[in-house]
């Protein structure tokens, strides 16, 4: 209740009233979770606050029924001192793919949820796919490896074999310009 | 069949990826292709013949046939299947350019590549001569006293086709003459004699076809008391609308009645009509045999038969130059009666 006075220096007036203060929402998210790639270390973090008057332990959990994708895990639940709490995503992702997970923070008193949708992507890997007939022994033999990289790899690729049949032979790399690499089989089978 | 298995590896220096891969090598290849080429193509020639692909021991695989150069003028069709395991592709066109060249056809798509069909091709030049378009030919006998008139089938001709008879007959039963109407022309302006047409020699005939003809049937009339002849027609025709200059060149070798060799030789340098004629008189049968000619190739036999009529004979014709004949001895009989023709022709 406040009373507010208004003076001119010779009359007054009072008036008493009653100011009516909302509590502040429970808990609030806030989440740092980076897209991640399959196979690349990873690391994000929720973070949950709480008004100061509040009381309780606070834990971050995973809800029920949500799981991280494959390969990440969620730490334990850790006080920043400032009404607010941390929990690290960490892990490798082993799958690609768009995962939505709902996050869970319970104070014993208060609960609040945070749904978050995590992206995954693939990794950068090299492909390779060969154009090789079969043979025929004393006929020349044209064939051929390609390889390209895929999913944001970089680099000049090259190709190798460990054995080829008797009377063929594996030719250099070469970059065909189109982002594909290609080394020929030729020879002539024995 | 073998199979050898080989790993290969590409890598960029920070990815890498293998690849496992497993060759069969076959002993010999299990897709064969097949064709039969034209012999002795000439410019001009209509060139059509397949080319076959066939897999076999378990090769698979949706064949294309290919090739790599062609003789000019000519191209390879789409590959269509024939069966489960044939394919096939045709190789058609009209040669252009004489030349000399390989051919190689192959066949992709198949899970082992085919043997490649090797074409090894010579492309002759056009002939210079004329084309002949037409030969037909009649054998015919009179007995004594009478009269004998043949027709030989009619043939198509065209304006500037240059006709060519020739009658070879024994002993002395002979073709009186080929005059006028004589060789007739049924609905066409063509008469030996005429401005258009040259005797060139008593057993040989020349004519040029008029602007407006379009078939001609030859009549030969035979006036002996026993005869007997065998004669031909021959129709050259040649690009363009006229003849240059036609320089009929007879040589009449030989007419002689006893057991004599002939054995003078004729050459000829270019396109060259050539008949031979080997009888007996109708009072000798005598033994015959015909000699040898080189270059020429015969086209049928003469009549044979009782006494008067030619016993053995041959009617030959030659395209190209010839390199020479001649006619041997060995005739049994005081009547055998044997002629040699040749009637080179100079076309330009």
């Amino acid at each position: 209740m406040s009373t507010f006075s208004a003076t001119n220096g010779t009359q007054t007036k009072t008036l008493v009233d009653t100011i009516n203060v909302a509590a502040q929402a429970g808990l609030t998210f806030s989440t740092s979770l980076p897209s991640g790639t399959a196979n690349a270390p990873y690391s994000g973090s929720v973070t949950v606050s709480r008004q100061p008057n509040a009381s309780g332990t606070m834990t971050i959990s995973v809800d029920t029924g949500f799981s991280l994708p494959a390969g990440l895990t969620l730490g334990a639940t850790v006080d920043n001192g400032d009404n607010t709490w941390t929990a690290d995503v960490t892990g490798t992702p082993t799958t690609q793919g768009n995962t939505t997970v709902q996050f869970k923070a319970t104070d014993g008193v208060q609960t609040n949820t945070k749904s978050v949708s995590m992206a995954i992507a693939a990794a950068p890997d090299v492909s390779i796919t060969a154009n090789l007939p079969d043979a025929v022994v004393g006929y020349p033999y044209t064939g051929s490896v390609t390889a390209q990289n895929i999913n944001g790899a970089t680099g000049a690729i090259t190709i190798t074999v460990d054995s080829l049949p008797a009377g063929l032979t594996l030719g250099s790399t070469v970059d065909n310009g189109d982002g594909t690499f290609t080394a020929p089989v030729t020879g002539t089978p024995t | 069949m073998s199979t050898f298995t080989s790993t290969f590896t590409a890598s960029n220096g920070a990815q890498s990826k293998t690849l496992a891969y497993t060759f069969t090598v076959y002993a010999t290849s299990p897709i064969t292709l097949s064709a039969t080429f034209p012999t002795s193509p000439k410019v001009g020639d209509a060139v059509n013949f397949d080319v076959t692909a066939t897999l076999a021991n378990g090769a698979t695989g949706t064949l294309t046939i290919t090739q790599d150069t062609l003789p000019a003028g000519l191209s390879l069709g789409a590959t269509s299947q024939v069966d489960a395991n044939h394919y096939k592709a045709t190789v058609s066109g009209t040669l252009t350019t004489a030349a000399t060249g390989t051919t190689n056809f192959g066949a992709t798509g198949g899970s082992v590549a085919a043997q490649e069909l090797a074409w090894n091709w010579t492309v002759s030049a056009a002939p210079s001569g004329p084309t002949r378009v037409a030969l037909v030919q009649a054998h015919g006998s009179s007995v004594t006293g009478a009269v004998g008139a043949f027709d030989f089938p009619a043939v198509d001709i065209k304006a500037g086709d240059l006709l060519v008879v020739q009658y070879t007959c024994p002993f002395n039963r002979y073709i009186t003459t080929l005059s006028d109407g004589q060789l007739n022309s049924y609905g066409v302006d063509i008469q030996w004699n005429s401005v258009t047409g040259t005797k060139t020699d008593s057993q040989i005939w020349h004519a040029v076809a008029n602007a407006d003809a379009t078939s001609v049937v030859l009549h030969a009339v035979l006036n002996g008391t026993v005869g007997a002849f065998s004669a031909f027609l021959l129709v050259y025709r040649k690009t363009g609308t006229t003849w240059g200059v036609d320089t009929p060149n007879v040589k009449h070798l030989a007419a002689v009645y006893t057991n004599t060799a002939v054995t003078t030789p004729v050459s000829t340098s270019g396109p060259a009509i050539v008949s031979m004629l080997i009888g007996n008189d109708q009072y000798d049968n005598a033994a015959v045999t015909t000699g040898t000619w080189t270059g020429a190739t015969k086209v049928a036999d003469g009549p044979s038969g009782y006494g008067g009529v030619i016993g053995t004979s041959g009617e030959y014709i030659a395209d190209a130059a010839l390199s020479g004949m001649s006619m041997g001895a060995g005739f049994d009989g005081s009547y055998v009666y044997k002629d040699l023709l040749a009637v080179p022709f100079t076309f330009t």
